[in-house]
């Protein structure tokens, strides 16, 4: 069965390095991370896996100022073209962005989409303490509605408030992890969602969609209750389950049992779900044996697997 | 959910009023309703289905009917007689009835023939026929040889088979004796049904006629969640074997209906199974109430992509159906994959 993922990261180390990342924040994974086709290629082929939709983890970058961070993003952007080129069918990719400089950010996807062939753009969390509902972030948000690309909401590090207000006391070790991959950064970025939705951004931009992976970043358990709790205050045209209906895709990266799964079905449909990994830091061998084993009807299982994501991406 | 798509909602003509199955044991003024229902296809069951927002009924036989009538010549005629009646139902509302045929499977050659006049001349969207059929003293069940014209002009016509229940023959009634309260939809319907779709499976029709297709009723007569099993099993048996598994053939050859069987767990067991393409609404009217079926079906916990699936599009796409464009149907597109708008 073919299978599209679409969460699978590329972050060349002699770029981290001079955008100051802290290996730590990426589990020092350089070498997959920064592995322009060989050693990925060696991953997917065993995983089964036919096309990565490459992408930046690109939040360390917004901290460089307009000017480095757009060098950066065209940088990045122009290798990840490199790699397409390189292993023609095997990968696509979500352009790395200067969201620091909207304006910039905005010339840069439509470079990334109509040069390079780009399939949409991957945000890694807040930008500067601005969430995707700021006003300063429409002009990508509009541009990515024109190109008629989804923006893929990745998570990334709270803020340092953050970080102190609910992970101090801890250990530093379960702290690291507690404020990110183990709960908290996905909470973060299932609120995200729901304040674009709460603001009426899906409403000023109608084509914008949007995706978010790890089985939905817990909106598919909590979206009875956000809805039945926001509808008082909102001022929308409809519900924020329906905008969340209309203009949410998820994926299944790093959730690997079927109780989410069943979750994320009976609430959002296989029609809006895809299959991801999260390379390196999930195991694609896990990835797709979860989906090729998983309790689901044929016609779901490809959707999910590559029928929605050619649909989405037109590839 | 405005807009469903219903599937095994049943009719009667005074012809036939004789042969409906046995409902000993049933509240008199209730079955006296469920009669009247029957022989009913007017503003009694349109504001029914205007109320619980059904758009259209796909209009058959209730059981057993043709499939009871021991002579293959009187069954030929009552079938033609009772399609052409339909027809004339569908006629009088277009927009918000469609027909299943009824076949006269005691003359399969005719039964094929009776098929194609229904689809081609009467324009129905396939056939129903309720279980085996009645032939001199004794029965025939659709996997034999003698069935194959049908077979054939099904898969030719490009239209489903409806396998409605009935109740089992008297050589299998002794586990029901003094038991008759599980005669019938209770129970005993299920069981006959499903061990004659699972006849099809083995006997290899489904290998012979890749694209046929058959439906099945209450949410398929407990075959999802039974098929895995019977696989397991089978699999044991080396001199057994088909080209695919039994629990392939149900996911590619069947689609079940939600008729009569409004239970949540049995849905998400069956979307599981199949998948939400291979399910569709239905009623049984005037056997259930569109009011049942619609209070659970429009609220069931599913997704909304997929009850519209699954109250609607699969139906429309399955049938050739064109209802009026819904809001649904709207979004339906605007969400399909291939569309961002």
């Amino acid at each position: 069965m073919r299978m599209i993922a679409l969460e699978e990261h590329f972050l060349p180390q002699d770029v981290a390095t001079a955008a100051g990342i802290d290996p730590a924040s990426v589990w020092g994974l350089f070498d997959a991370l920064g592995d322009t086709g060989d050693k990925r290629l060696e991953v997917m082929d065993k995983a089964g896996i036919d096309v990565q939709i490459l992408s930046v983890p690109n939040a360390g970058i917004q901290k460089l100022g307009a000017e480095r961070a757009t060098a950066l993003s065209r940088e990045l952007n122009d290798r990840m073209a490199a790699v397409i080129a390189a292993h023609p069918g095997r990968f696509r990719a979500f352009a790395s962005l200067p969201m620091c400089a909207p304006d910039a950010a905005a010339d840069e996807l439509a470079r990334a989409v109509q040069e390079l062939g780009f399939v949409g753009v991957l945000v890694a969390g807040q930008t500067n303490g601005a969430f995707l509902d700021d006003p300063s972030m429409r002009p990508v948000l509009q541009a990515a509605e024109r190109l008629d690309v989804p923006v893929y909401l990745h998570p990334a590090a709270p803020p340092q408030t953050v970080f102190d207000a609910y992970f101090s006391g801890l250990d530093p070790g379960v702290a690291a992890r507690l404020s990110t991959s183990g709960w908290g950064w996905h909470v973060e970025t299932g609120m995200h969602v729901l304040r674009m939705a709460a603001t009426g951004t899906f409403e000023r931009f109608p084509g914008l969609q949007v995706i978010v992976g790890h089985m939905g970043e817990n909106l598919p358990f909590s979206l009875a209750r956000a809805d039945e709790q926001l509808g008082p205050v909102v001022n929308l045209s409809t519900s924020v389950a329906e905008t969340l209906q209309q203009h949410l895709w998820i994926t299944t990266c790093g959730y690997t049992t079927t109780p989410p799964l069943l979750c994320a079905l009976t609430v959002f449909g296989a029609d809006r779900m895809m299959f991801s990994v999260d390379y390196p830091f999930s195991d694609g061998n896990e990835a797709t044996e979860f989906l090729t084993d998983a309790p689901l009807g044929p016609g779901d299982r490809a959707r999910i697997a590559h029928l929605n994501a050619e649909a989405l991406l037109k590839i | 959910m405005q807009g469903k798509i219903a599937i095994e909602e049943h009719f009667v003509t005074a012809g036939l009023e004789h042969t409906l199955f046995p409902t000993i044991g049933w509240d008199p003024d209730e079955w006296a309703d469920v009669q009247r229902r029957l022989g009913e296809a007017g503003s009694l069951r349109l504001e029914e289905m205007d109320r619980h927002g059904v758009e259209i009924a796909v209009l058959s036989l209730a059981a057993p009917c043709i499939q009871l009538i021991a002579d293959p010549y009187e069954a030929v005629v009552q079938a033609r007689a009772s399609n052409d009646a339909l027809a004339g139902v569908v006629e009088s509302h277009p927009d918000r009835f469609a027909g299943f045929a009824a076949l006269p499977m005691q003359d399969p050659k005719a039964a094929a023939n009776e098929l194609a006049r229904s689809v081609e001349e009467l324009g129905f969207r396939g056939a129903l026929v309720n279980g085996y059929s009645n032939l001199g003293d004794g029965i025939a069940y659709y996997d034999e040889p003698q069935f194959l014209p049908v077979w054939e002009r099904l898969a030719e016509l490009g239209v489903p088979l409806y396998l409605h229940p009935r109740n089992p023959w008297e050589s299998q009634m002794r586990i029901y004796e003094d038991r008759g309260e599980l005669l019938g939809p209770a129970w005993a319907f299920a069981v006959e049904t499903a061990t004659h779709a699972l006849r099809l499976i083995t006997s290899g029709l489904f290998d012979r006629f890749p694209d046929l297709t058959v439906i099945l009723g209450h949410l398929g007569e407990m075959l999802p969640f039974a098929v895995d099993r019977l696989q397991q099993r089978l699999s044991h048996v080396p001199a057994f074997s088909l080209q695919r598994s039994a629990p392939a053939y149900l996911r590619e050859n069947f689609y079940v209906t939600t008729s009569g069987n409004f239970h949540t767990q049995s849905l998400i067991g069956a979307l599981l199974q199949v998948g939400a393409d291979r399910i569709m609404f239905a009623v049984d009217y005037p056997f259930e109430s569109h009011a049942d079926a619609a209070a659970w079906f429009d609220t069931v916990a599913i997704s909304e992509p997929d009850r519209l699936k699954i109250g609607r599009t699969n139906a429309q796409r399955l049938l050739g159906l064109s209802p009026t464009e819904t809001t649904g149907d709207m979004r339906a597109r605007a969400a399909a994959p291939g569309s961002m708008r």
